[in-house]
């Protein structure tokens, strides 16, 4: 498979996309991670509500491409849903990338991401590269306590 | 003999093909691919003379026991050096970690230890943990830094890395070694990324130790080589302890094997001593074209490098000769993206820290990308790595 499949016109634009690289003023979950082998950070801020909903989500970091774009789509996906339907969509989204076959549901909730499960067919060395953002999204809601 | 004769020495450049695509490798700074005599000669090893050497009365024994001698034999004449002062281990990572314990003694408390910082983990992390442990200072020669002002008295070890696995920087480590021998300490020299581009003579140079990796010298993975000098192995104790490495042992006491024997022990890796023999002779052989081809092929990997303005070189402004690879980004691409994109038309370079973290960090140029090259290496080799490039900044433009 050719690796334009992987890298679309649409994925090199969100890497370079600003829109949800940015601080939540009012953020109350936080974290962090870096990937060892090329240094890439990922720092992932959320704006939960007393109702469970995420209100506001972004993130920060550098990274290449695969890194950058899966962390912006990933924004998108979680920002308005409660709590556990994030935690639902990134199981969805890290048993994908662990090489599951994509059903129905999966393709529904997680709509253009299931683009990335090129990656852990043709390109698997790149494979923690697009899961840095959600394994960083999954410590900031790991560190979620009841109020 | 020439270019083809070279090539055609190695399976995996006519066989490893990508969609129709030829193998176009340029990390050899990482391994080198491996030569169809070496997968022979470890083929006929395992086939027809496998048996335990040093230990055996039968004639497959005796076989491996020979085959065992003389590929020390022939790393020994390589290097310019006695067989007793050679010990294989299983890679120059093996080597620096069991120098670094075997060393360990003779550091205390307020001691120094002086390493470069371009230098791989391997030559760097074995000493920065050996000073945790002793309490002692290590002492980092940086960039344009003046080595010699860094040793004194109280310096025990300095190890130096031959040629850097990042910019390719050669250190003529002579004058270093000197001033290091003029305090008392114990010189030790990492050639895991010299052995394959020119001689070595490391008695020469003034290193007590050196090491290098059968697998970067187009010989099997899991055999390198720890050369220590005669004087400086029979004073020192070794690290790993069992069988063949004592002449006796009782319930309280052993009495240890004559070197090099005493620090080898368990049972040796044969085959692979027997292919880096192979891979030692191979090279050796076709040194006089090797040399020249690589300087050429450096050259002009460098000229074309340069002359399209799409990459930032990195540490060429040392002041050092370069040898074997240049280390170089793509500006506003990332590293992992312009390995994986050259993958894609079978094109392989290096991307990461190359495990010298430390010093990418202290130049701020990390993660990066490296491209090396090999006896193989060919001007249409480089010219499909720089038409990748520019291959690789027009897809990447989208969005700017």
């Amino acid at each position: 498979m050719g690796l334009e499949k992987i890298y679309t016109p649409e994925v090199i634009k969100r890497s370079k996309d600003e829109t949800n690289r940015t601080s939540i003023p009012n953020a109350n979950r936080f974290a962090e991670r870096s990937n060892e082998q090329c240094g890439d950070k990922i720092a992932v801020q959320i704006f939960k509500r007393n109702d469970g909903v995420i209100a506001g989500a972004a993130f920060s970091g550098k990274g290449c491409i695969l890194s950058q774009a899966s962390a912006s789509m990933m924004i998108d996906l979680i920002r308005g849903k409660t709590v556990d339907e994030a935690r639902n969509i990134v199981g969805k989204f890290m048993l994908m990338m662990g090489g599951a076959k994509i059903d129905e549901e999966m393709e529904r909730e997680l709509g253009d991401v299931v683009n990335f499960h090129d990656v852990c067919t043709a390109l698997k060395s790149r494979t923690p590269c697009v899961t840095l953002a959600w394994q960083t999204l999954m410590d900031a809601l790991e560190n979620e306590t009841e109020e | 003999m020439g270019e083809k004769e070279i090539v055609e020495s190695f399976p995996a450049l006519s066989d490893c093909r990508k969609d129709g695509k030829r193998l176009v490798y340029l990390d050899s700074a990482a391994t080198g691919q491996r030569l169809g005599c070496v997968i022979e000669e470890v083929k006929h090893f395992s086939e027809w003379q496998n048996a335990n050497p040093l230990r055996g009365m039968y004639d497959l024994a005796e076989k491996a026991t020979e085959r065992y001698d003389s590929a020390r034999k022939s790393v020994a004449a390589f290097l310019n050096a006695d067989s007793e002062e050679v010990v294989f281990t299983m890679n120059s990572t093996a080597g620096l970690n069991m120098a670094a314990m075997m060393l360990a003694e003779r550091v205390r408390d307020g001691d120094n230890v002086v390493v470069m910082l371009d230098s791989h983990h391997s030559n760097y992390l074995p000493w920065l943990n050996l000073c945790e442990l002793k309490c002692a200072e290590l002492r980092v020669i940086r960039k344009n830094e003046d080595a010699l002002k860094l040793i004194d008295a109280k310096t025990r070890i300095v190890a130096l890395t031959h040629v850097s696995n990042v910019t390719g920087s050669y250190y003529d480590p002579t004058l270093v070694f000197e001033q290091a021998h003029h305090y008392g300490a114990v010189t030790v020299l990492d050639m895991a990324q010299s052995v394959a581009h020119m001689w070595v003579d490391p008695k020469s140079l003034g290193a007590d130790i050196a090491v290098f990796s059968g697998h970067k010298m187009y010989g099997p993975f899991g055999i390198g080589v720890l050369w220590c000098r005669k004087s400086l192995l029979s004073k020192m104790l070794p690290v790993f302890f069992g069988g063949e490495m004592v002449r006796s042992a009782d319930e309280q006491g052993f009495m240890l094997a004559d070197i090099p024997h005493a620090f080898e022990a368990g049972t040796p890796n044969v085959a692979g001593a027997v292919g880096l023999e192979t891979a030692i002779v191979w090279w050796s052989g076709h040194s006089h074209y090797i040399i020249p081809h690589e300087n050429a092929m450096y050259e002009y990997a460098k000229a074309r490098i340069r002359a399209f303005n799409l990459v930032e070189l990195i540490g060429m402004d040392d002041g050092h000769r370069h040898v074997g690879c240049i280390s170089f980004n793509v500006p506003g691409v990332h590293p992992h993206d312009v390995a994986s994109m050259l993958a894609e038309d079978n094109i392989c370079i290096r991307a990461g820290y190359m495990c010298a973290q430390p010093y990418l960090d202290y130049v701020n140029k990390g993660p990066c990308c490296r491209m090396s090259i090999g006896a193989y290496t060919t001007v249409a080799d480089i010219d499909a790595l720089c038409d990748g490039i520019r291959r690789i900044k027009r897809v990447t433009s989208v969005g700017s």
